[in-house]
């Protein structure tokens, strides 16, 4: 019997458990993270046993990144879905509202103890049980030392400091989930342009100032990704201002000439300011044939308005 | 660590998938045609633009499939890709149609080695192809036997 035909008999069964086995990874816990020991000292924490379900621990990050609340100002607010949907998502809604940009943070050991060094407490969410018997709990990792473990505000009246081994299982056991709280105006160091519009973007609606903030924060931090500049574009023409909404979204389509979607964006308020010439040079620079199908709908719609547009009145 | 019981009841009814925030919309069709903005000014037409949410997760989705297929294109995962009599061009088209739920659990797994290192270095080639396989379904098609 070949080896193929083997592996096509167990193979599933076996992939499987490599999978499981080295993401599993406390089996032989890592090296830890060649860090020096780190203590952040202005992180509230609230003494609530019975609200630990997130408010507490959210109010503790919250007042940590500059919004003073407690537990109970924010119970108020946290609709807890019977079955659909999940806390977490929760969480981060109520993030934004309080306009806080929420990161999830990498799933490794690696990104708790760098975002700790960068002063930022780390909401977590630990399995205190097994897989099959959960204990479901939330903390706010607030310290790291290499020797000691992992210190969280728990709920109890003063820190907790965890065994590394045991805070890595339960943590690994709510599959590392771990929340970051950043003022639109700074981004952290470590991340990334399309990880940080993701998470801002859905305040444009109902707080469209912090949102253009972190777009803003964005173009300065990356000024050659062409989406900061292309959510700018669409902070500022949904603001009303039209030359800044096209110059914004002019250097987007520099950055990134091929983008069907950023074309379709500049094309767009070309149309609306009376910039039918200029609207068409930018449909006709694109590739539409090789666009998302979701792309395409907007292009077409776009397309039609050039269609349908006067003469160009251009105040160019 | 004291009484949790109003967490345990709440969390019960959640499911551990719930726990991973998406990166990735489940449909982005039907996402793009509620984020359309459709802005009307008197006397002028509207303007349909695509939301900056879709360009983002967009991006995220594409930077995650450029990963999948740069570790496809390696001669030494393609050689036991090859061994294990797997066709590698239909792993490789398999992987551009995955859904947006395998590209974030395949995310999930490569970021949740250890960062800085080469991961085929760190895990072994058996490993990410056993992984990229699972994720992407492909294990059951074969061009042998």
């Amino acid at each position: 019997m070949s080896l193929a035909s083997r592996w096509q008999r167990s193979g599933h069964q076996l992939a499987a458990l490599f999978f499981l086995a080295a993401l599993s990874a406390c089996a032989t816990l890592p090296q830890p993270p060649a860090a020096e020991a780190v203590q952040l000292v202005n992180v509230p924490t609230f003494a609530q046993q019975e609200l630990q379900c997130g408010p507490a621990a959210l109010a503790s990050v919250l007042s940590a990144s500059g919004v003073p609340t407690t537990p109970e100002a924010l119970t108020a607010d946290l609709f807890i879905p019977a079955r659909r949907g999940s806390l977490q998502v929760e969480l981060v809604a109520q993030a934004r509202l309080r306009e806080r940009v929420p990161l999830l943070l990498a799933p490794s050991e690696r990104a708790l103890v760098a975002a700790l060094h960068e002063g930022q407490p780390v909401l977590v969410l630990l399995n205190l049980g097994v897989r099959s018997v959960p204990i479901w709990h939330y903390a706010t990792l607030i310290g790291y030392d290499p020797d000691q473990g992992y210190t969280l505000n728990t709920g109890q009246a003063k820190p907790q400091v965890v065994a590394r081994r045991s805070f890595l299982r339960q943590w690994q056991g709510a599959e590392r989930w771990g929340l970051t709280l950043h003022k639109p105006s700074e981004p952290p160091r470590d991340a990334e342009p399309a990880q940080w519009i993701a998470a801002a973007a859905p305040m444009l609606r109902t707080h469209p100032w912090p949102a253009e903030q972190a777009y803003r924060a964005a173009t300065r931090r990356w000024p050659d990704a062409a989406l900061a500049w292309a959510a700018l574009g669409e902070a500022r023409f949904a603001a009303g201002d039209w030359p800044e909404a096209v110059t914004s979204l002019r250097k987007a389509a520099m950055l990134a000439p091929g983008d069907a979607a950023i074309a379709n964006n500049l094309a767009s308020v070309e149309l609306v300011r009376g910039c039918v010439n200029a609207a068409r040079a930018v449909l006709a620079s694109i590739d539409t044939a090789s666009t998302q199908p979701a792309i395409a709908l907007a292009l077409n719609a776009t397309q039609m308005e050039l269609e349908s547009a006067g003469a160009d009145r251009c105040p160019d | 660590m004291g009484v949790l019981g109003t967490c345990e009841k709440v969390l019960a009814q959640t499911t551990l998938l719930g726990v991973t925030m998406s990166h990735f919309k489940s449909s982005i069709s039907a996402f793009v045609s509620a984020s359309l903005i459709l802005l009307g000014t008197p006397g002028i037409s509207a303007a349909a633009m695509i939301g900056a949410e879709i360009l983002a997760t967009q991006s995220l989705r594409a930077d995650t499939e450029v990963r999948v297929q740069a570790l496809l294109s390696r001669d030494d995962v393609q050689s036991q890709l090859i061994a294990w009599g797997v066709d590698v061009e239909k792993a490789r088209s398999r992987a551009n149609a995955m859904s947006d739920a395998e590209l974030q659990r395949v995310a999930s797994a490569l970021d949740q080695q250890p960062a800085g290192g080469d991961i085929i270095v760190l895990v072994g080639v058996v490993f990410v192809v056993l992984l990229v396989l699972e994720l992407v379904g492909v294990t059951n098609v074969f061009t042998k036997f």
